[in-house]
Protein backbone atom coordinates (compact mmCIF):
# COMPACT_ATOMS: atom_id res chain seq x y z
CA UNK A 1 0.00 0.00 0.00
CA UNK A 2 0.99 3.37 -0.42
CA UNK A 3 0.32 6.32 1.58
CA UNK A 4 0.56 9.67 1.28
CA UNK A 5 -0.29 12.15 4.11
CA UNK A 6 -0.37 16.05 3.70
CA UNK A 7 2.83 15.85 1.97
CA UNK A 8 4.41 19.38 0.82
CA UNK A 9 6.98 20.27 -1.48
CA UNK A 10 7.93 24.15 -1.87
CA UNK A 11 10.53 25.31 -4.35
CA UNK A 12 11.56 28.83 -3.23
CA UNK A 13 8.48 30.71 -3.79
CA UNK A 14 6.75 28.20 -5.86
CA UNK A 15 4.37 25.29 -3.55
CA UNK A 16 4.52 22.48 -6.22
CA UNK A 17 2.67 20.16 -3.46
CA UNK A 18 0.51 21.65 -1.34
CA UNK A 19 -0.51 18.79 2.04
CA UNK A 20 -1.32 16.33 -0.36
CA UNK A 21 -2.88 13.01 0.88
CA UNK A 22 -4.30 9.81 -0.51
CA UNK A 23 -3.77 6.47 -0.44
CA UNK A 24 -3.44 3.54 -3.58
CA UNK A 25 -4.20 0.38 -2.22
CA UNK A 26 -3.57 -3.34 -2.91
CA UNK A 27 -4.57 -4.76 -5.88
CA UNK A 28 -6.13 -2.40 -7.66
CA UNK A 29 -4.35 -0.02 -10.21
CA UNK A 30 -4.96 3.73 -9.19
CA UNK A 31 -4.06 6.46 -11.95
CA UNK A 32 -2.94 9.52 -10.45
CA UNK A 33 -4.07 12.25 -12.56
CA UNK A 34 -3.27 16.02 -13.22
CA UNK A 35 -2.33 18.67 -15.54
CA UNK A 36 0.81 19.55 -16.56
CA UNK A 37 2.87 20.93 -13.40
CA UNK A 38 0.45 19.43 -11.23
CA UNK A 39 2.92 18.23 -8.88
CA UNK A 40 2.44 14.37 -10.03
CA UNK A 41 6.09 14.00 -10.76
CA UNK A 42 6.88 15.55 -7.61
CA UNK A 43 4.43 13.58 -5.54
CA UNK A 44 6.50 10.75 -7.20
CA UNK A 45 9.78 11.43 -6.85
CA UNK A 46 9.42 11.80 -2.91
CA UNK A 47 7.19 8.97 -2.47
CA UNK A 48 10.72 7.17 -3.94
CA UNK A 49 12.87 9.42 -1.64
CA UNK A 50 14.67 10.98 -4.67
CA UNK A 51 13.94 14.36 -2.99
CA UNK A 52 13.33 15.81 0.57
CA UNK A 53 9.61 16.89 1.43
CA UNK A 54 9.55 20.29 3.10
CA UNK A 55 6.89 18.56 4.97
CA UNK A 56 4.56 15.52 5.78
CA UNK A 57 5.08 12.26 4.69
CA UNK A 58 4.50 9.04 1.98
CA UNK A 59 5.10 5.93 3.02
CA UNK A 60 5.37 2.43 0.83
CA UNK A 61 4.02 -0.68 2.89
CA UNK A 62 3.92 1.75 6.04
CA UNK A 63 7.87 2.41 5.51
CA UNK A 64 9.67 5.37 4.36
CA UNK A 65 11.38 4.45 0.73
CA UNK A 66 14.58 4.71 2.41
CA UNK A 67 14.21 2.24 5.40
CA UNK A 68 12.69 -0.22 2.87
CA UNK A 69 14.95 -3.35 3.54
CA UNK A 70 15.20 -4.62 0.09
CA UNK A 71 13.87 -1.74 -2.25
CA UNK A 72 14.38 -3.48 -5.37
CA UNK A 73 12.65 -6.74 -4.46
CA UNK A 74 9.55 -4.26 -2.88
CA UNK A 75 9.31 -1.43 -5.23
CA UNK A 76 9.43 -0.89 -8.56
CA UNK A 77 9.92 2.74 -10.19
CA UNK A 78 9.72 4.67 -13.40
CA UNK A 79 10.75 8.29 -13.22
CA UNK A 80 13.08 9.59 -16.35
CA UNK A 81 11.84 8.12 -19.19
CA UNK A 82 15.40 7.95 -20.94
CA UNK A 83 17.44 7.42 -17.64
CA UNK A 84 20.43 5.37 -19.47
CA UNK A 85 23.99 5.96 -20.52
CA UNK A 86 23.55 5.57 -24.14
CA UNK A 87 26.72 3.90 -24.69
CA UNK A 88 25.59 1.03 -21.89
CA UNK A 89 23.52 -1.71 -23.29
CA UNK A 90 19.93 -2.04 -22.27
CA UNK A 91 20.99 -5.88 -20.93
CA UNK A 92 23.71 -4.33 -19.06
CA UNK A 93 22.02 -1.32 -17.84
CA UNK A 94 19.70 -4.04 -16.22
CA UNK A 95 22.66 -5.80 -14.62
CA UNK A 96 23.57 -2.70 -12.82
CA UNK A 97 20.10 -2.51 -10.92
CA UNK A 98 20.56 -6.55 -10.51
CA UNK A 99 24.15 -6.56 -9.04
CA UNK A 100 23.80 -4.65 -5.77
CA UNK A 101 20.19 -6.60 -4.97
CA UNK A 102 21.60 -10.08 -5.86
CA UNK A 103 19.41 -10.47 -8.73
CA UNK A 104 20.77 -13.26 -11.37
CA UNK A 105 21.46 -12.49 -14.78
CA UNK A 106 18.43 -15.36 -15.40
CA UNK A 107 16.05 -13.08 -14.48
CA UNK A 108 17.36 -9.88 -16.54
CA UNK A 109 16.81 -11.99 -19.42
CA UNK A 110 13.34 -12.96 -18.44
CA UNK A 111 12.45 -9.13 -18.30
CA UNK A 112 14.07 -8.22 -21.32
CA UNK A 113 11.68 -10.88 -22.91
CA UNK A 114 8.92 -10.00 -21.04
CA UNK A 115 9.08 -6.30 -22.51
CA UNK A 116 10.44 -7.94 -25.96
CA UNK A 117 13.46 -6.24 -25.98
CA UNK A 118 15.31 -9.74 -25.98
CA UNK A 119 17.01 -8.94 -29.62
CA UNK A 120 17.83 -5.58 -28.60
CA UNK A 121 19.19 -6.44 -25.02
CA UNK A 122 22.84 -6.21 -26.52
CA UNK A 123 22.39 -3.03 -27.90
CA UNK A 124 23.49 0.36 -26.57
CA UNK A 125 20.13 2.32 -25.55
CA UNK A 126 21.60 5.48 -27.61
CA UNK A 127 20.24 3.51 -30.69
CA UNK A 128 17.01 2.64 -29.09
CA UNK A 129 13.28 4.35 -29.86
CA UNK A 130 11.88 6.08 -27.32
CA UNK A 131 8.92 3.41 -27.11
CA UNK A 132 11.90 0.75 -26.36
CA UNK A 133 13.51 3.24 -23.71
CA UNK A 134 10.22 3.64 -21.79
CA UNK A 135 10.32 -0.78 -22.09
CA UNK A 136 13.34 -1.00 -20.80
CA UNK A 137 12.60 1.43 -18.31
CA UNK A 138 9.63 -1.06 -17.18
CA UNK A 139 11.86 -4.14 -17.14
CA UNK A 140 14.09 -2.48 -14.79
CA UNK A 141 10.99 -1.80 -12.69
CA UNK A 142 9.85 -5.35 -12.96
CA UNK A 143 13.41 -6.81 -12.23
CA UNK A 144 12.71 -7.25 -8.60
CA UNK A 145 9.18 -9.08 -8.89
CA UNK A 146 8.36 -5.85 -6.18
CA UNK A 147 4.50 -5.80 -4.70
CA UNK A 148 4.57 -1.93 -5.44
CA UNK A 149 4.93 -0.48 -8.61
CA UNK A 150 5.37 3.47 -9.00
CA UNK A 151 4.92 4.75 -12.40
CA UNK A 152 5.85 8.10 -13.79
CA UNK A 153 3.95 8.19 -17.46
CA UNK A 154 4.43 4.92 -18.35
CA UNK A 155 2.95 4.97 -21.19
CA UNK A 156 4.45 7.74 -22.84
CA UNK A 157 6.18 6.41 -26.37
CA UNK A 158 3.79 3.78 -26.78
CA UNK A 159 2.10 2.78 -29.95
CA UNK A 160 -1.43 1.56 -29.22
CA UNK A 161 -0.23 -2.10 -29.70
CA UNK A 162 2.07 -1.32 -26.52
CA UNK A 163 -0.27 0.48 -24.78
CA UNK A 164 -2.66 -2.78 -24.36
CA UNK A 165 0.06 -4.47 -23.94
CA UNK A 166 0.99 -2.41 -21.03
CA UNK A 167 -2.88 -2.30 -19.72
CA UNK A 168 -2.90 -5.86 -19.78
CA UNK A 169 0.51 -6.34 -17.83
CA UNK A 170 -0.91 -3.90 -14.97
CA UNK A 171 -3.75 -5.87 -14.41
CA UNK A 172 -2.43 -8.79 -13.93
CA UNK A 173 0.30 -7.11 -11.86
CA UNK A 174 -2.96 -6.07 -9.37
CA UNK A 175 -4.66 -9.04 -9.73
CA UNK A 176 -1.92 -10.80 -8.44
CA UNK A 177 -2.47 -8.26 -5.07
CA UNK A 178 0.05 -5.72 -5.94
CA UNK A 179 -0.16 -1.96 -5.42
CA UNK A 180 -0.27 -0.03 -8.80
CA UNK A 181 -0.06 3.96 -8.89
CA UNK A 182 0.59 5.07 -12.37
CA UNK A 183 0.82 9.04 -13.08
CA UNK A 184 -0.88 10.07 -16.88
CA UNK A 185 -2.40 13.00 -18.43
CA UNK A 186 -4.05 10.82 -20.91
CA UNK A 187 -6.95 10.28 -19.44
CA UNK A 188 -8.57 7.31 -21.94
CA UNK A 189 -5.95 5.62 -21.13
CA UNK A 190 -6.26 5.67 -17.58
CA UNK A 191 -10.22 5.42 -17.60
CA UNK A 192 -9.49 1.66 -19.41
CA UNK A 193 -6.57 1.00 -17.49
CA UNK A 194 -7.23 2.13 -13.59
CA UNK A 195 -9.62 1.40 -10.70
CA UNK A 196 -9.24 4.40 -9.02
CA UNK A 197 -8.06 7.50 -9.17
CA UNK A 198 -6.68 10.61 -7.44
CA UNK A 199 -6.69 14.08 -9.15
CA UNK A 200 -4.51 16.75 -8.63
CA UNK A 201 -3.89 20.23 -9.73
CA UNK A 202 -1.89 22.77 -8.64
CA UNK A 203 -0.15 20.49 -6.35
CA UNK A 204 -3.64 19.83 -4.01
CA UNK A 205 -5.82 16.64 -4.10
CA UNK A 206 -8.97 17.56 -6.10
CA UNK A 207 -10.62 14.25 -5.93
CA UNK A 208 -9.63 10.88 -4.89
CA UNK A 209 -12.52 8.08 -5.81
CA UNK A 210 -12.92 4.51 -7.68
CA UNK A 211 -13.57 5.37 -11.79
CA UNK A 212 -16.71 3.82 -11.20
CA UNK A 213 -17.88 6.38 -8.77
CA UNK A 214 -16.51 9.30 -10.83
CA UNK A 215 -17.82 8.17 -14.03
CA UNK A 216 -21.42 7.66 -12.23
CA UNK A 217 -20.99 11.50 -10.75
CA UNK A 218 -20.12 12.46 -14.80
CA UNK A 219 -23.10 10.93 -15.64
CA UNK A 220 -25.71 13.07 -13.67
CA UNK A 221 -25.21 15.70 -15.91
CA UNK A 222 -28.27 16.20 -18.63
CA UNK A 223 -28.12 18.39 -22.13
CA UNK A 224 -31.12 19.56 -23.04
CA UNK A 225 -32.46 21.64 -26.19
CA UNK A 226 -34.87 24.32 -26.06
CA UNK A 227 -35.50 27.32 -28.06
CA UNK A 228 -36.59 29.05 -24.50
CA UNK A 229 -32.77 28.39 -23.20
CA UNK A 230 -32.58 30.83 -20.78
CA UNK A 231 -36.16 31.07 -19.54
CA UNK A 232 -35.65 27.67 -19.00
CA UNK A 233 -32.40 28.26 -17.33
CA UNK A 234 -33.95 30.69 -14.79
CA UNK A 235 -36.74 27.86 -13.80
CA UNK A 236 -34.25 25.21 -13.11
CA UNK A 237 -32.58 28.16 -11.06
CA UNK A 238 -35.72 28.59 -8.99
CA UNK A 239 -35.60 24.95 -8.44
CA UNK A 240 -32.35 24.95 -7.04
CA UNK A 241 -30.97 22.94 -10.04
CA UNK A 242 -27.70 24.60 -11.77
CA UNK A 243 -27.55 25.09 -15.02
CA UNK A 244 -25.17 26.77 -17.68
CA UNK A 245 -25.72 27.98 -21.54
CA UNK A 246 -23.57 25.41 -24.24
CA UNK A 247 -24.33 26.60 -27.79
CA UNK A 248 -27.11 28.61 -29.08
CA UNK A 249 -30.20 26.86 -27.92
CA UNK A 250 -28.56 24.26 -25.53
CA UNK A 251 -28.00 24.06 -21.69
CA UNK A 252 -25.81 21.56 -19.91
CA UNK A 253 -27.59 20.99 -16.24
CA UNK A 254 -26.42 19.61 -13.17
CA UNK A 255 -29.19 17.14 -12.46
CA UNK A 256 -30.79 14.12 -14.09
CA UNK A 257 -33.25 13.79 -17.52
CA UNK A 258 -36.54 13.58 -15.32
CA UNK A 259 -35.89 17.03 -13.09
CA UNK A 260 -35.29 18.94 -16.22
CA UNK A 261 -38.79 17.38 -17.73
CA UNK A 262 -40.51 17.91 -15.02
CA UNK A 263 -39.83 21.72 -14.50
CA UNK A 264 -39.94 22.30 -18.81
CA UNK A 265 -43.77 20.32 -18.55
CA UNK A 266 -44.89 22.61 -15.12
CA UNK A 267 -43.00 26.03 -17.31
CA UNK A 268 -44.96 24.79 -20.54
CA UNK A 269 -41.00 25.43 -22.43
CA UNK A 270 -40.77 23.41 -25.57
CA UNK A 271 -38.04 21.02 -25.84
CA UNK A 272 -36.58 19.72 -28.55
CA UNK A 273 -34.08 17.45 -27.28
CA UNK A 274 -33.18 15.68 -23.67
CA UNK A 275 -30.30 13.66 -23.31
CA UNK A 276 -28.89 12.10 -20.27
CA UNK A 277 -25.35 12.42 -20.48
CA UNK A 278 -23.02 9.57 -20.20
CA UNK A 279 -19.69 11.60 -19.03
CA UNK A 280 -16.21 10.64 -19.14
CA UNK A 281 -13.31 10.59 -17.40
CA UNK A 282 -11.97 13.40 -18.95
CA UNK A 283 -15.30 15.91 -18.64
CA UNK A 284 -14.84 15.38 -15.03
CA UNK A 285 -11.24 15.73 -15.58
CA UNK A 286 -11.32 19.26 -17.35
CA UNK A 287 -14.49 20.06 -15.16
CA UNK A 288 -12.29 19.57 -11.30
CA UNK A 289 -9.00 20.84 -12.77
CA UNK A 290 -10.71 23.85 -14.59
CA UNK A 291 -9.50 26.84 -13.46
CA UNK A 292 -6.57 25.87 -11.93
CA UNK A 293 -4.81 24.31 -15.01
CA UNK A 294 -5.79 27.94 -16.43
CA UNK A 295 -2.65 30.60 -16.17
CA UNK A 296 -3.38 32.91 -13.41
CA UNK B 1 30.58 -4.99 -1.67
CA UNK B 2 27.88 -5.69 -3.82
CA UNK B 3 27.78 -1.89 -4.41
CA UNK B 4 31.01 -1.69 -5.05
CA UNK B 5 30.61 -4.52 -7.35
CA UNK B 6 27.58 -3.02 -9.55
CA UNK B 7 30.07 0.48 -9.47
CA UNK B 8 33.12 -2.04 -11.12
CA UNK B 9 30.10 -2.95 -13.52
CA UNK B 10 29.11 0.44 -14.35
CA UNK B 11 32.36 0.82 -15.06
CA UNK B 12 33.39 -1.92 -17.34
CA UNK B 13 30.01 -1.58 -19.63
CA UNK B 14 30.98 2.26 -20.78
CA UNK B 15 34.13 2.87 -22.72
CA UNK B 16 35.63 5.53 -20.20
CA UNK B 17 37.98 3.53 -18.25
CA UNK B 18 39.42 1.31 -21.66
CA UNK B 19 40.07 4.50 -23.12
CA UNK B 20 41.72 6.56 -19.65
CA UNK B 21 43.58 3.37 -19.46
CA UNK B 22 45.01 3.18 -22.84
CA UNK B 23 45.59 6.81 -22.30
CA UNK B 24 47.58 6.74 -19.55
CA UNK B 25 49.56 3.68 -20.56
CA UNK B 26 50.45 5.95 -23.88
CA UNK B 27 51.47 8.61 -21.92
CA UNK B 28 53.73 6.99 -19.26
CA UNK B 29 55.02 4.91 -22.47
CA UNK B 30 55.95 8.10 -24.06
CA UNK B 31 57.65 9.48 -20.67
CA UNK B 32 59.62 6.86 -19.74
CA UNK B 33 60.85 6.55 -23.95
CA UNK B 34 61.91 10.48 -23.39
CA UNK B 35 63.41 10.14 -19.95
CA UNK B 36 65.58 6.88 -20.99
CA UNK B 37 66.74 7.98 -24.78
CA UNK B 38 67.63 11.64 -23.05
CA UNK B 39 69.47 9.79 -20.72
CA UNK B 40 68.67 12.14 -17.89
CA UNK B 41 68.12 9.13 -15.51
CA UNK B 42 70.29 9.22 -12.75
CA UNK B 43 70.69 7.56 -9.19
CA UNK B 44 66.84 6.63 -8.22
CA UNK B 45 66.27 5.46 -11.96
CA UNK B 46 62.64 4.19 -10.64
CA UNK B 47 61.23 7.06 -8.53
CA UNK B 48 62.60 8.95 -11.62
CA UNK B 49 60.20 7.17 -13.86
CA UNK B 50 57.04 7.09 -11.32
CA UNK B 51 57.24 10.60 -11.37
CA UNK B 52 57.26 10.46 -15.46
CA UNK B 53 54.54 8.07 -14.96
CA UNK B 54 52.56 10.40 -12.64
CA UNK B 55 51.83 12.71 -15.10
CA UNK B 56 49.17 10.24 -16.34
CA UNK B 57 47.40 11.10 -12.66
CA UNK B 58 45.54 13.89 -14.57
CA UNK B 59 43.34 11.12 -16.38
CA UNK B 60 42.64 9.10 -13.17
CA UNK B 61 41.47 12.45 -11.94
CA UNK B 62 38.81 12.52 -14.32
CA UNK B 63 37.92 8.86 -14.19
CA UNK B 64 36.78 9.62 -10.80
CA UNK B 65 34.81 12.47 -11.80
CA UNK B 66 33.21 11.09 -14.58
CA UNK B 67 32.63 8.23 -11.90
CA UNK B 68 30.22 10.33 -10.61
CA UNK B 69 29.10 13.41 -12.70
CA UNK B 70 28.18 10.77 -15.78
CA UNK B 71 25.42 9.57 -13.40
CA UNK B 72 24.40 13.10 -12.94
CA UNK B 73 24.42 13.59 -16.85
CA UNK B 74 22.81 10.65 -17.81
CA UNK B 75 19.71 10.51 -15.42
CA UNK B 76 21.13 6.91 -14.07
CA UNK B 77 21.56 8.88 -10.39
CA UNK B 78 17.83 8.35 -9.94
CA UNK B 79 18.34 4.61 -10.58
CA UNK B 80 21.33 4.77 -8.27
CA UNK B 81 19.73 6.30 -5.75
CA UNK B 82 16.28 3.85 -6.08
CA UNK B 83 18.56 0.57 -5.84
CA UNK B 84 20.22 1.86 -2.94
CA UNK B 85 18.43 5.29 -1.05
CA UNK B 86 21.36 5.48 1.30
CA UNK B 87 23.18 8.00 -0.51
CA UNK B 88 26.47 7.98 1.44
CA UNK B 89 26.78 4.45 0.74
CA UNK B 90 26.49 5.06 -2.83
CA UNK B 91 28.90 7.34 -2.50
CA UNK B 92 31.43 5.46 -0.27
CA UNK B 93 31.05 2.52 -3.00
CA UNK B 94 32.21 5.00 -5.89
CA UNK B 95 34.76 6.26 -3.61
CA UNK B 96 35.99 2.77 -3.11
CA UNK B 97 35.81 2.05 -6.71
CA UNK B 98 37.76 5.69 -7.61
CA UNK B 99 40.73 4.26 -5.32
CA UNK B 100 40.77 0.71 -6.81
CA UNK B 101 40.13 2.00 -10.26
CA UNK B 102 42.83 4.62 -9.77
CA UNK B 103 45.22 2.20 -8.76
CA UNK B 104 44.43 -0.25 -11.88
CA UNK B 105 45.44 2.89 -14.00
CA UNK B 106 48.37 3.46 -12.37
CA UNK B 107 49.47 0.22 -12.93
CA UNK B 108 49.04 0.13 -16.08
CA UNK B 109 51.11 2.77 -16.69
CA UNK B 110 53.85 1.77 -14.50
CA UNK B 111 53.87 -1.30 -16.51
CA UNK B 112 53.99 0.33 -19.22
CA UNK B 113 56.51 2.55 -18.12
CA UNK B 114 59.12 -0.08 -17.24
CA UNK B 115 58.32 -2.34 -20.20
CA UNK B 116 59.97 0.89 -22.46
CA UNK B 117 62.52 1.64 -19.69
CA UNK B 118 63.99 -1.79 -18.36
CA UNK B 119 65.07 -3.21 -22.20
CA UNK B 120 66.36 -0.57 -23.36
CA UNK B 121 68.36 0.43 -19.90
CA UNK B 122 69.93 -3.66 -19.60
CA UNK B 123 70.78 -2.94 -23.74
CA UNK B 124 73.19 0.37 -21.83
CA UNK B 125 74.38 -2.03 -19.37
CA UNK B 126 72.18 0.02 -16.66
CA UNK B 127 69.90 -2.12 -14.56
CA UNK B 128 66.78 -1.79 -13.23
CA UNK B 129 66.22 -3.92 -10.59
CA UNK B 130 63.10 -4.77 -8.71
CA UNK B 131 64.97 -3.66 -5.59
CA UNK B 132 63.19 -1.60 -2.46
CA UNK B 133 63.61 1.64 -3.75
CA UNK B 134 61.68 0.58 -6.82
CA UNK B 135 58.73 -1.06 -5.20
CA UNK B 136 58.59 2.09 -3.24
CA UNK B 137 58.58 3.80 -5.94
CA UNK B 138 55.73 1.87 -7.21
CA UNK B 139 53.52 2.00 -4.20
CA UNK B 140 53.82 5.71 -4.42
CA UNK B 141 52.84 5.88 -7.52
CA UNK B 142 49.47 3.50 -6.89
CA UNK B 143 48.56 5.96 -3.92
CA UNK B 144 48.87 9.02 -6.37
CA UNK B 145 46.70 7.55 -8.77
CA UNK B 146 44.27 5.87 -6.34
CA UNK B 147 44.00 9.30 -4.35
CA UNK B 148 43.80 11.16 -7.63
CA UNK B 149 41.09 9.36 -8.89
CA UNK B 150 38.97 9.38 -5.27
CA UNK B 151 39.56 13.07 -5.42
CA UNK B 152 37.85 13.28 -8.71
CA UNK B 153 35.05 11.12 -7.37
CA UNK B 154 34.69 13.71 -4.10
CA UNK B 155 35.10 16.93 -6.23
CA UNK B 156 32.27 15.23 -8.76
CA UNK B 157 29.94 14.41 -5.88
CA UNK B 158 30.49 18.13 -4.81
CA UNK B 159 29.80 20.03 -8.36
CA UNK B 160 27.53 17.16 -9.99
CA UNK B 161 27.66 18.67 -13.15
CA UNK B 162 30.27 17.22 -15.58
CA UNK B 163 31.44 19.95 -17.60
CA UNK B 164 31.58 21.61 -14.40
CA UNK B 165 33.52 19.71 -12.37
CA UNK B 166 35.96 18.98 -15.36
CA UNK B 167 36.82 22.29 -16.37
CA UNK B 168 36.91 23.64 -12.01
CA UNK B 169 39.23 20.55 -11.85
CA UNK B 170 41.40 21.75 -14.18
CA UNK B 171 40.99 25.30 -13.72
CA UNK B 172 41.99 25.05 -10.01
CA UNK B 173 45.38 22.40 -10.87
CA UNK B 174 46.77 24.28 -14.29
CA UNK B 175 45.59 28.19 -13.26
CA UNK B 176 44.30 28.87 -9.53
CA UNK B 177 47.52 26.48 -7.94
CA UNK B 178 49.96 27.72 -10.06
CA UNK B 179 48.80 31.47 -9.50
CA UNK B 180 49.05 31.14 -5.76
CA UNK B 181 52.30 28.92 -6.13
CA UNK B 182 54.03 32.00 -8.20
CA UNK B 183 52.81 34.85 -5.67
CA UNK B 184 53.45 33.31 -2.66
CA UNK B 185 57.06 31.99 -3.60
CA UNK B 186 58.01 35.37 -5.02
CA UNK B 187 57.14 37.00 -1.62
CA UNK B 188 58.55 34.96 0.53
CA UNK B 189 61.90 34.40 -0.89
CA UNK B 190 61.56 38.10 -1.36
CA UNK B 191 61.96 38.10 2.60
CA UNK B 192 64.37 35.02 2.79
CA UNK B 193 61.44 32.53 3.95
CA UNK B 194 60.59 28.83 2.74
CA UNK B 195 57.21 29.09 1.12
CA UNK B 196 54.63 28.04 3.90
CA UNK B 197 51.54 28.05 1.28
CA UNK B 198 52.10 26.79 -2.02
CA UNK B 199 53.40 22.82 -1.02
CA UNK B 200 49.93 22.22 1.05
CA UNK B 201 47.74 23.23 -1.40
CA UNK B 202 45.91 19.97 -2.83
CA UNK B 203 47.15 19.74 -5.90
CA UNK B 204 51.01 19.91 -4.91
CA UNK B 205 49.98 17.76 -1.59
CA UNK B 206 49.02 14.83 -4.42
CA UNK B 207 52.19 15.80 -6.40
CA UNK B 208 54.03 15.34 -3.52
CA UNK B 209 53.57 11.41 -2.95
CA UNK B 210 55.60 10.31 -5.86
CA UNK B 211 57.63 13.39 -5.21
CA UNK B 212 58.90 16.35 -7.10
CA UNK B 213 60.85 19.64 -7.03
CA UNK B 214 60.02 22.08 -5.07
CA UNK B 215 60.26 22.30 -1.31
CA UNK B 216 61.64 20.16 1.38
CA UNK B 217 58.02 18.78 2.10
CA UNK B 218 58.00 17.79 -1.43
CA UNK B 219 60.39 15.92 -1.30
CA UNK B 220 59.37 13.72 0.75
CA UNK B 221 56.68 11.11 -0.08
CA UNK B 222 55.47 10.16 3.51
CA UNK B 223 54.15 13.76 4.78
CA UNK B 224 52.74 14.55 1.40
CA UNK B 225 50.61 11.44 1.13
CA UNK B 226 49.15 12.25 4.89
CA UNK B 227 48.32 15.91 3.55
CA UNK B 228 46.91 14.19 0.22
CA UNK B 229 44.68 11.36 2.30
CA UNK B 230 43.02 14.58 4.87
CA UNK B 231 42.41 16.62 1.59
CA UNK B 232 40.47 13.71 -0.57
CA UNK B 233 38.59 12.35 3.23
CA UNK B 234 37.72 16.10 3.69
CA UNK B 235 36.70 16.60 -0.01
CA UNK B 236 34.56 13.36 0.33
CA UNK B 237 32.62 14.55 3.29
CA UNK B 238 31.91 17.42 1.70
CA UNK B 239 30.54 15.27 -1.80
CA UNK B 240 28.93 13.12 1.00
CA UNK B 241 26.91 16.43 2.17
CA UNK B 242 26.08 17.50 -1.32
CA UNK B 243 24.49 14.43 -2.50
CA UNK B 244 22.49 13.73 0.59
CA UNK B 245 21.42 17.75 0.77
CA UNK B 246 21.41 18.16 -3.27
CA UNK B 247 17.98 15.71 -4.73
CA UNK B 248 18.99 14.43 -8.29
Amino acid sequence: MIEVSNLAKRYGRVLAVDDLSFRAEPGRVTGFLGPNGAGKTTTLRALVGLLHQTSGSATILGRRYAELDDPVRTVGAILETSAFHPGRTGRNHLRTIARPAAIEDARVDEVLALVDLADAGGRRTKGYSFGMKQRLALAGALLGDPQVLVLDEPANGLDPHGIRWLRDLLRSLADDGRTVLVSSHVLTEVAQLADDVVIIAKGSLVAQASVAEVLAEAGRGTRVRSPERDRLAAALGRTGVKARPFEADVLVVDGDAATVGEVAAAERIVLYELVAQSGTLEDVFLELTEGASRPS
Amino acid sequence: MRLLSAEFLKLRTTRVPAVLGVLSVLMSALVAAALVGSGSLEADRALALAQGASFATMLAAVLGILLVTNEYRHGTITTTFLVEPRRPRVLAAKLAAALLGGAACGLAAAVASAAVAAPWLAARGEALAPDGQALEALARLLLAFALWAALGAALGAIVQSQVGAIVGFFVWILVVESLIGLVSSLLFTSIGEPDPVSPYLPGSALSGIVGGQGSEFMHRGGPASLLAIAYVAGLSALGTLAIVRRDP
